[in-house]
């Protein structure tokens, strides 16, 4: 299927690639269809909704930018994508980005845990004092540095 | 809004299954104890706003600046 999406373009998606939010997103609650969109060599993807092409999620992996992350994520979010063994979810972390690279900042918070094989998603929230929404992404690399 | 008067102890039900208890009342503060089934996400209000908004912010508005932080991880790895 072609998708008009504002920051890419015309882009031709996949239809085996979509992934489902049953509830969506805090906040874009009626957007429940994406996909993810890979940009460069792995580093960096877009969670780009399907139902409004204006929309997309910047999203790293976290263990490249916070390589010891472990969030205590409630056992009722992987029951929502119908569970299974850790090893069969992704995880992803939204990012803002800012103008200034450095003071962009990462969800820890509230990392998307996806089914790989189901391609459902849900966007968990981790309770605890551990993990905040805004993590700047230059104190981030300066913990992974040491 | 609807507004029920509950004692220490006392629940409310909505639904028929989720149920909601009035643990405790000590200095002004409530302790809740929720029943509801696995499907039901419960969030503190503010904890959930805050996600919310955060999401919001995050909406990519240049796709220049995915690329400094995609060059940045990367040259940092």
């Amino acid at each position: 299927m072609k998708l008009e999406t504002r920051q890419f373009g015309e882009i031709e998606v996949d239809e085996t690639t979509l992934i489902t939010f049953p509830e969506g997103i805090p906040g874009f609650e009626d957007l429940k269809q994406y996909t993810i969109l890979e940009e460069g060599d792995g580093v960096f993807y877009y969670l780009q909704s399907i139902e409004e092409g204006s929309i997309a999620f910047p999203i790293i992996n976290p263990y490249l930018i916070k390589p010891d992350y472990a969030p205590s994520i409630s056992e009722h979010y992987f029951q929502k994508l119908g569970g299974g063994e850790s090893s069969e979810f992704t995880l992803f972390l939204v990012t803002t980005l800012r103008e200034d690279v450095m003071a962009s900042t990462i969800n820890l918070q509230a990392p998307l845990l996806i089914h790989t094989e189901r391609k459902r998603g849900v966007q968990a929230i981790v309770e605890g004092e551990m993990y905040h929404s805004k993590h700047k992404v230059v104190d981030l690399l300066q913990e992974r540095g040491k | 809004m609807l507004a029920l008067t509950r004692k220490k102890d006392e629940a409310i039900v909505i639904n028929g299954n989720i149920k909601i208890q009035i643990l405790d009342i000590i200095d002004g503060k409530v302790k809740l104890g929720i029943e509801a089934p696995k499907e039901v996400t419960i969030h503190r209000e503010e904890v959930y706003l805050e996600i919310k908004d955060s999401n919001k912010g995050s909406i990519i508005s240049k796709k220049e600046m995915a690329e400094q932080f995609a060059a940045l991880i990367r040259k940092e790895k």
